[in-house]
Protein backbone atom coordinates (compact mmCIF):
# COMPACT_ATOMS: atom_id res chain seq x y z
CA UNK A 1 0.00 0.00 0.00
CA UNK A 2 1.59 3.37 -1.10
CA UNK A 3 0.86 6.44 0.08
CA UNK A 4 -1.54 7.35 -2.93
CA UNK A 5 -4.22 4.20 -1.65
CA UNK A 6 -3.54 5.72 2.48
CA UNK A 7 -4.85 8.84 0.89
CA UNK A 8 -7.82 6.78 -0.98
CA UNK A 9 -9.07 5.06 1.90
CA UNK A 10 -8.50 8.23 4.25
CA UNK A 11 -11.04 10.35 1.71
CA UNK A 12 -13.27 7.33 2.25
CA UNK A 13 -13.08 6.90 5.66
CA UNK A 14 -12.77 10.83 6.38
CA UNK A 15 -14.41 13.17 3.90
CA UNK A 16 -12.53 16.25 3.07
CA UNK A 17 -9.66 14.97 5.73
CA UNK A 18 -7.15 15.59 3.19
CA UNK A 19 -6.68 18.70 1.47
CA UNK A 20 -3.63 17.35 -0.54
CA UNK A 21 -1.30 15.08 -1.11
CA UNK A 22 2.29 16.41 -1.52
CA UNK A 23 4.38 13.51 -3.45
CA UNK A 24 7.98 15.38 -2.58
CA UNK A 25 11.02 12.83 -3.55
CA UNK A 26 12.54 12.81 -0.40
CA UNK A 27 9.44 12.67 1.89
CA UNK A 28 5.79 12.35 0.44
CA UNK A 29 3.13 13.17 2.85
CA UNK A 30 -0.48 14.25 3.17
CA UNK A 31 -1.61 17.34 4.00
CA UNK A 32 -4.45 17.67 6.48
CA UNK A 33 -7.18 19.50 7.19
CA UNK A 34 -6.02 20.76 10.65
CA UNK A 35 -10.16 20.81 11.70
CA UNK A 36 -10.41 17.43 11.17
CA UNK A 37 -6.91 16.43 12.32
CA UNK A 38 -8.25 13.87 15.13
CA UNK A 39 -10.83 12.52 13.16
CA UNK A 40 -8.18 11.51 10.02
CA UNK A 41 -5.63 10.01 13.24
CA UNK A 42 -8.17 8.09 14.90
CA UNK A 43 -9.14 6.54 11.31
CA UNK A 44 -5.37 5.88 11.13
CA UNK A 45 -4.99 4.22 13.97
CA UNK A 46 -7.99 2.38 13.80
CA UNK A 47 -8.72 1.33 10.58
CA UNK A 48 -8.16 -2.51 9.83
CA UNK A 49 -6.38 -2.07 6.33
CA UNK A 50 -4.28 1.38 8.07
CA UNK A 51 -3.68 0.95 11.33
CA UNK A 52 -0.75 3.17 12.12
CA UNK A 53 -0.48 2.20 15.89
CA UNK A 54 2.68 4.09 16.98
CA UNK A 55 3.44 7.80 16.35
CA UNK A 56 7.42 8.14 15.61
CA UNK A 57 7.74 11.38 15.19
CA UNK A 58 5.91 15.05 15.60
CA UNK A 59 7.75 18.55 15.16
CA UNK A 60 6.69 21.77 13.80
CA UNK A 61 7.81 23.67 11.06
CA UNK A 62 7.02 28.14 10.07
CA UNK A 63 6.84 28.63 6.78
CA UNK A 64 5.88 32.52 7.20
CA UNK A 65 2.41 32.79 7.00
CA UNK A 66 1.24 29.48 8.81
CA UNK A 67 3.03 27.18 11.43
CA UNK A 68 2.89 23.64 10.19
CA UNK A 69 2.60 20.05 12.75
CA UNK A 70 4.33 17.30 10.86
CA UNK A 71 3.11 13.55 11.84
CA UNK A 72 5.25 10.61 11.10
CA UNK A 73 3.27 7.59 12.04
CA UNK A 74 4.40 4.27 12.00
CA UNK A 75 2.18 0.76 11.63
CA UNK A 76 3.60 -2.33 13.46
CA UNK A 77 0.98 -4.36 11.87
CA UNK A 78 1.66 -3.60 8.54
CA UNK A 79 5.49 -2.34 8.45
CA UNK A 80 4.90 0.89 6.84
CA UNK A 81 5.28 4.59 7.48
CA UNK A 82 3.61 7.73 6.69
CA UNK A 83 3.86 11.43 7.32
CA UNK A 84 1.12 14.27 7.68
CA UNK A 85 1.14 17.94 7.70
CA UNK A 86 -1.28 20.26 9.11
CA UNK A 87 -1.00 23.70 8.61
CA UNK A 88 -2.72 26.36 11.18
CA UNK A 89 -2.14 30.09 10.75
CA UNK A 90 0.24 32.31 11.99
CA UNK A 91 -1.72 34.58 14.16
CA UNK A 92 -4.48 31.67 15.51
CA UNK A 93 -2.05 28.83 15.88
CA UNK A 94 -4.38 26.50 17.34
CA UNK A 95 -5.13 22.23 16.64
CA UNK A 96 -6.30 19.67 18.51
CA UNK A 97 -4.04 17.41 20.25
CA UNK A 98 -3.56 13.89 19.37
CA UNK A 99 -1.86 12.79 22.82
CA UNK A 100 -5.10 10.43 23.58
CA UNK A 101 -4.76 9.10 20.09
CA UNK A 102 -1.19 8.15 20.44
CA UNK A 103 0.36 8.91 24.03
CA UNK A 104 3.83 9.56 22.68
CA UNK A 105 2.41 13.15 21.13
CA UNK A 106 1.95 14.23 24.59
CA UNK A 107 5.62 15.42 25.05
CA UNK A 108 5.98 16.21 20.99
CA UNK A 109 3.21 18.42 21.70
CA UNK A 110 4.70 20.18 24.46
CA UNK A 111 8.04 20.18 22.85
CA UNK A 112 6.52 21.95 19.88
CA UNK A 113 4.11 24.19 21.85
CA UNK A 114 7.31 25.15 23.30
CA UNK A 115 9.50 26.24 20.95
CA UNK A 116 7.48 26.82 18.45
CA UNK A 117 4.46 28.59 19.98
CA UNK A 118 1.84 26.04 18.92
CA UNK A 119 -1.36 25.33 21.05
CA UNK A 120 -2.38 21.98 21.18
CA UNK A 121 -6.20 21.91 22.39
CA UNK A 122 -7.22 19.22 25.05
CA UNK A 123 -3.54 18.69 25.83
CA UNK A 124 -3.67 17.30 29.42
CA UNK A 125 -0.44 19.29 30.47
CA UNK A 126 0.69 22.17 27.78
CA UNK A 127 3.58 23.25 29.55
CA UNK A 128 7.01 24.20 28.08
CA UNK A 129 8.92 21.24 27.87
CA UNK A 130 12.26 22.20 27.22
CA UNK A 131 12.85 26.17 28.07
CA UNK A 132 12.16 27.47 31.61
CA UNK A 133 8.10 28.25 32.54
CA UNK A 134 8.76 32.19 32.17
CA UNK A 135 10.72 32.48 28.98
CA UNK A 136 9.34 34.48 26.70
CA UNK A 137 8.81 34.03 22.87
CA UNK A 138 9.24 30.64 20.78
CA UNK A 139 12.66 30.30 19.40
CA UNK A 140 12.28 28.48 16.57
CA UNK A 141 10.02 30.55 15.06
CA UNK A 142 11.66 32.75 12.05
CA UNK A 143 11.09 36.13 13.60
CA UNK A 144 12.21 35.76 17.07
CA UNK A 145 14.88 37.61 18.45
CA UNK A 146 17.70 36.03 20.73
CA UNK A 147 16.95 37.61 24.50
CA UNK A 148 20.01 39.92 25.52
CA UNK A 149 18.86 39.13 29.36
CA UNK A 150 17.15 36.08 31.12
CA UNK A 151 16.01 37.50 34.38
CA UNK A 152 19.29 38.52 36.21
CA UNK A 153 22.02 36.84 33.67
CA UNK A 154 23.63 38.79 31.20
CA UNK A 155 22.91 36.92 27.91
CA UNK A 156 25.46 38.70 25.64
CA UNK A 157 29.04 37.88 24.07
CA UNK A 158 31.64 39.51 25.35
CA UNK A 159 33.54 38.99 22.63
CA UNK A 160 33.93 38.63 18.69
CA UNK A 161 33.30 35.28 16.99
CA UNK B 1 63.59 20.55 58.21
CA UNK B 2 61.75 23.40 56.73
CA UNK B 3 59.91 23.57 53.16
CA UNK B 4 58.72 26.62 51.27
CA UNK B 5 56.77 24.65 49.12
CA UNK B 6 54.11 22.43 51.21
CA UNK B 7 53.32 20.03 48.76
CA UNK B 8 56.68 18.74 48.04
CA UNK B 9 56.23 17.34 51.55
CA UNK B 10 56.78 13.59 51.44
CA UNK B 11 56.26 12.18 55.54
CA UNK B 12 57.64 9.13 55.06
CA UNK B 13 61.36 10.89 53.87
CA UNK B 14 61.02 13.90 55.46
CA UNK B 15 60.10 13.17 59.17
CA UNK B 16 62.91 10.48 60.39
CA UNK B 17 63.16 12.17 63.69
CA UNK B 18 59.55 13.06 63.87
CA UNK B 19 60.21 16.59 63.55
CA UNK B 20 58.56 19.40 60.96
CA UNK B 21 59.37 22.85 61.20
CA UNK B 22 56.61 25.08 59.25
CA UNK B 23 53.96 27.63 59.88
CA UNK B 24 50.50 27.31 60.78
CA UNK B 25 49.11 28.83 58.06
CA UNK B 26 51.29 26.19 55.56
CA UNK B 27 50.14 23.44 57.24
CA UNK B 28 46.87 24.68 57.21
CA UNK B 29 47.19 25.47 53.38
CA UNK B 30 48.88 21.70 52.91
CA UNK B 31 45.95 20.52 54.15
CA UNK B 32 43.53 21.83 52.63
CA UNK B 33 45.09 21.79 49.22
CA UNK B 34 45.74 18.25 50.28
CA UNK B 35 42.00 17.16 50.34
CA UNK B 36 40.33 19.57 47.68
CA UNK B 37 36.46 17.41 47.84
CA UNK B 38 35.05 18.52 44.07
CA UNK B 39 31.37 18.83 43.41
CA UNK B 40 30.33 15.67 41.49
CA UNK B 41 28.45 17.21 38.65
CA UNK B 42 29.09 17.00 35.23
CA UNK B 43 26.42 18.59 32.53
CA UNK B 44 27.91 17.65 29.12
CA UNK B 45 30.85 15.84 27.37
CA UNK B 46 33.00 17.69 29.40
CA UNK B 47 31.52 15.19 32.07
CA UNK B 48 32.90 12.58 30.29
CA UNK B 49 36.83 13.38 30.48
CA UNK B 50 35.75 14.68 34.17
CA UNK B 51 35.09 11.14 34.81
CA UNK B 52 38.28 9.68 32.97
CA UNK B 53 39.95 12.30 35.37
CA UNK B 54 38.94 10.82 38.39
CA UNK B 55 39.63 7.18 36.85
CA UNK B 56 42.35 5.32 36.90
CA UNK B 57 44.70 6.37 34.51
CA UNK B 58 44.89 10.36 35.35
CA UNK B 59 43.70 9.18 38.98
CA UNK B 60 43.04 12.92 40.37
CA UNK B 61 42.77 10.81 43.77
CA UNK B 62 46.28 10.84 44.06
CA UNK B 63 46.47 14.37 44.72
CA UNK B 64 43.85 14.03 47.13
CA UNK B 65 40.37 15.23 45.27
CA UNK B 66 37.97 12.97 45.42
CA UNK B 67 34.21 13.66 44.39
CA UNK B 68 31.74 14.77 47.13
CA UNK B 69 28.18 14.16 45.87
CA UNK B 70 27.22 17.41 47.64
CA UNK B 71 27.61 21.20 47.66
CA UNK B 72 27.89 21.25 51.30
CA UNK B 73 30.85 19.36 52.17
CA UNK B 74 32.61 20.28 48.45
CA UNK B 75 35.57 22.70 47.82
CA UNK B 76 35.93 22.62 44.38
CA UNK B 77 33.57 23.07 41.51
CA UNK B 78 34.36 21.87 38.13
CA UNK B 79 32.04 23.08 35.58
CA UNK B 80 32.36 20.58 32.72
CA UNK B 81 30.25 21.63 30.29
CA UNK B 82 27.63 23.56 28.42
CA UNK B 83 25.38 25.60 30.79
CA UNK B 84 21.91 26.70 29.77
CA UNK B 85 20.23 29.75 30.88
CA UNK B 86 18.23 27.21 32.73
CA UNK B 87 21.00 25.16 34.26
CA UNK B 88 22.82 28.64 35.07
CA UNK B 89 20.38 29.26 37.86
CA UNK B 90 21.04 25.77 39.39
CA UNK B 91 24.76 26.24 39.26
CA UNK B 92 24.94 29.05 40.97
CA UNK B 93 22.48 27.82 43.95
CA UNK B 94 24.83 24.84 43.77
CA UNK B 95 27.82 27.95 44.51
CA UNK B 96 25.91 29.05 46.97
CA UNK B 97 25.69 25.77 48.35
CA UNK B 98 28.92 25.39 49.15
CA UNK B 99 31.14 26.69 52.36
CA UNK B 100 33.94 28.90 51.92
CA UNK B 101 36.50 28.94 50.99
CA UNK B 102 35.50 27.42 47.61
CA UNK B 103 37.11 27.01 44.43
CA UNK B 104 35.68 27.04 40.60
CA UNK B 105 37.47 25.53 37.41
CA UNK B 106 35.49 26.48 34.18
CA UNK B 107 36.35 23.39 32.01
CA UNK B 108 36.22 23.37 28.40
CA UNK B 109 35.34 25.72 25.27
CA UNK B 110 31.54 26.05 26.65
CA UNK B 111 31.69 26.91 30.30
CA UNK B 112 34.30 29.62 29.45
CA UNK B 113 32.80 30.99 26.40
CA UNK B 114 29.41 29.16 25.20
CA UNK B 115 31.90 27.74 23.23
CA UNK B 116 30.61 26.02 20.31
CA UNK B 117 27.18 27.20 21.28
CA UNK B 118 27.88 30.87 21.58
CA UNK B 119 25.19 31.67 19.17
CA UNK B 120 22.17 30.36 20.93
CA UNK B 121 19.62 32.23 22.44
CA UNK B 122 19.74 29.25 25.48
CA UNK B 123 23.40 28.86 26.59
CA UNK B 124 25.05 31.12 28.65
CA UNK B 125 28.15 32.78 26.84
CA UNK B 126 30.67 31.79 29.39
CA UNK B 127 30.06 30.55 33.18
CA UNK B 128 31.80 33.66 34.64
CA UNK B 129 28.95 35.71 33.98
CA UNK B 130 27.16 33.71 36.74
CA UNK B 131 29.91 32.42 39.71
CA UNK B 132 33.35 33.81 39.74
CA UNK B 133 36.50 31.59 38.75
CA UNK B 134 39.47 30.67 39.44
CA UNK B 135 40.55 28.60 36.81
CA UNK B 136 40.16 28.17 32.78
CA UNK B 137 41.05 25.41 30.77
CA UNK B 138 40.64 25.43 27.64
CA UNK B 139 39.76 22.64 24.80
CA UNK B 140 36.78 20.95 23.93
CA UNK B 141 36.94 19.27 26.00
CA UNK B 142 40.32 19.27 27.89
CA UNK B 143 42.34 16.17 27.62
CA UNK B 144 42.38 14.98 31.44
CA UNK B 145 45.87 15.71 31.56
CA UNK B 146 44.43 19.47 31.21
CA UNK B 147 42.34 18.76 34.07
CA UNK B 148 45.30 17.27 36.33
CA UNK B 149 46.66 20.92 35.58
CA UNK B 150 44.01 22.71 36.26
CA UNK B 151 43.93 21.26 39.95
CA UNK B 152 47.47 21.60 40.55
CA UNK B 153 46.92 25.52 39.78
CA UNK B 154 44.24 25.30 41.76
CA UNK B 155 46.66 23.76 44.38
CA UNK B 156 48.92 26.54 44.08
CA UNK B 157 46.76 28.91 44.70
CA UNK B 158 45.26 27.66 47.95
CA UNK B 159 49.14 27.16 49.34
CA UNK B 160 49.70 30.58 49.12
CA UNK B 161 46.77 32.02 50.78
CA UNK B 162 46.48 32.85 54.42
CA UNK B 163 43.67 30.89 56.24
CA UNK B 164 44.09 31.97 59.41
CA UNK B 165 43.33 35.62 60.47
CA UNK B 166 41.33 35.85 57.24
CA UNK B 167 38.99 38.28 58.87
CA UNK B 168 35.15 38.07 57.98
CA UNK B 169 35.64 37.42 54.22
CA UNK B 170 37.32 33.70 53.90
CA UNK B 171 40.03 32.55 51.97
CA UNK B 172 39.55 32.25 48.41
CA UNK B 173 36.16 34.26 48.42
CA UNK B 174 35.60 35.86 45.63
CA UNK B 175 34.26 40.09 45.93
Amino acid sequence: MDIEEIERRLREGVPGGIVEIHRAPYSPHLVVDAAKIRDVCRFLRDDPALRFDYLTHLSALDTGATLCTVYRVLSLTHKRTVAMRAYVPRDNPVIDTVSDIWPSAGWFERESFDLMGIEYRGHPDLRRLLLPDDWEGHPLRKDYVDPLRYQDIDNTRDYEI
Amino acid sequence: MNFTDMREINLHQSLPDGLLVTNVDKLLAWGRLSSLWYLLFGLACCAIELMQTGGPRADLDRFGAVPRATPRQADLMIVAGTVTLKMAKRVKRLYEQMPEPKYVISMGSCANSGGLFAYAYSVLKGIDKVIPVDIYVPGCPPRPEALTEALLEIQKKIQNEKYLGRGPVAAGAKE
